[in-house]
Parts: C-alpha cells; structure tokens; sequence
C-alpha cells in the first residue's frame, strides 16, 4: 500500500449509490467489494460485522461516515480500502453519527504503510469540502474526479 | 513544560483509533500541545500509563469506568472540536 490516495483509491475500490436496507447490509456489501478488489477473504466480513456487534458502532467515525475494518489475521490479503456511498442512509445505532451514507473497508496491517495510508485518508476527508463533494457524486467517475482533484491540488502546494 | 500522556483507543487497535491518532498527532503538532500520544486497545486502557484517554464517543462509558478523564470525539475528522476538546483537558489538569 502506497500513501498515495490516487493510487490507493482505485476505481475497482470505489462503489457509489448503493442501496442496502440496514448496516449489516452495508457491512455484507463492503466486505464483498473488498473481496472482490483482491483485499480481503469473505471470513473479514465476518470478523468487521461481530466486532460491531460486540464493541458497539465505534466504528462510525464522523457524521455519516463508517471505517469498518476486523483484524489483520482475520482474512486480510492485502492492505489497502475500498469506498461506497449509499443512496439511502442506514442507522448503525451510534449515540450522534447516524445516519451513515459513507463507508470504508479498511484491510488493516500490521506495518507503517498502513498508518501512512490512514493518514492520508485522515487528511482528505479533513479537508474542507471533501465530504460535500463526495456527497454530490452522482457515480463512481465523479467520486474518483474528487479525489484526483485532490490529489492534484495536494501535489502542487 | 510537562507533557501529558494520552492513549488513543478502539476496539482493535487498527482502524479509527488509527486515524484518530493521526488526526490528534496532526493537531497536537499544528498547535504545539504538551500531549504525547500512543494507541491501543480498549482493553489494554486499563493498564496502560496514560494520563488520559481519547476515544469516539461511544467508547467513552466504558473508559470512564477505569477512572481517568475521557475525551470523547463524535467527529474524528473535526481538527477544531478536537483542539478545542485538547484544550479543555489541558486546562482541567492545570486547575
């Protein structure tokens, strides 16, 4: 994993509008995507949806925003994330966050580039207007225009 | 000027205690606050030498019971309410 945001946030990572009726819905279809992008087994799926059924929805970080992640001997391949929104909200009980409408998948290691590359995720959406312009994707090419944008405009300072 | 030990915590230790830190490290840096910071699991809280805890605010009723001062962050991508919320605690340990 690079600490690259482009080069983490590939477009086989990235799903936009997607429709799932609850937050073991959104847990089952991030998990999905992980595995299909290469980044974890389906038994991560597992492992992210018992961790917030027995730690609670820690794991919903900001208003609207999950970063769903298990533990890296718990079926991770490769380090790295995927991205989904949802085209309508679920509630994942947390006292002041929900409804969530954004989601990571975070395939959690053990080494520094995985620190590096939470940072950078961590720095983005700290950004000011990062979250509203995801918010107004209406695909996954307008999500992917977001973070290039950024990244461009991070490389030029 | 002495500097205040904080432990960052989550359920695993890998996710969004992870960006909290890198978030926290980021405003302790910018603002050159006595706090040095390290993360961990919630259940090594208790054990752990920090003079305080920082945590989302879900996690905060747990950590509470240990005894030491919490700081709850509902949004880990808010720079401001976690300065602000830095500055409280700072403030609380010097009166």
């Amino acid at each position: 994993m690079t600490e690259n945001l482009l080069e983490m946030l590939t477009p086989d990572r990235i799903r936009c509008n997607v429709r799932v009726a609850d937050w073991k819905e959104a847990v089952a279809f991030t998990g999905k995507a992980m595995e299909q992008a290469g980044l974890a087994e389906s038994r991560y799926t597992t492992a992210m949806r018992e961790l917030i059924e027995k730690e609670g929805p820690y794991l919903v970080i900001a208003p609207g925003i999950a970063l769903l992640h298990a533990r890296p001997e718990e079926g991770v391949l490769k380090a790295g994330f995927v991205m989904i929104t949802l085209s309508s909200p679920v509630n994942f009980g947390h006292s002041t966050n929900d409804p969530v409408w954004l989601l990571f998948g975070l395939a959690a290691a053990t080494d520094k580039s995985h620190v590096q590359a939470l940072s950078e995720l961590a720095l983005f959406l700290s950004e000011p207007g990062s979250i509203d312009a995801l918010r107004n994707g209406k695909n996954e090419e307008d999500l992917m225009e977001v973070i290039r944008e950024y990244s461009t405009s991070k490389s030029n300072k | 000027m002495e500097k205040y030990r904080a432990l960052v915590v989550c359920g695993t230790g890998m996710g969004s205690s992870m960006l909290l830190k890198v978030m926290v490290d980021r405003v302790v840096m910018d603002n050159k606050l006595p706090i040095s910071i390290e993360s961990d699991v919630v259940a090594a809280a208790k054990s752990s030498s920090a003079d305080f805890f920082i945590a989302g605010l879900d996690l905060v009723p747990t950590l509470e019971k240990i005894g030491r001062p919490v700081v709850g962050i509902k949004n880990m991508i808010d720079r401001k309410e976690i300065l602000e919320k830095l500055q409280n605690q700072l403030d609380a340990f010097l009166t």
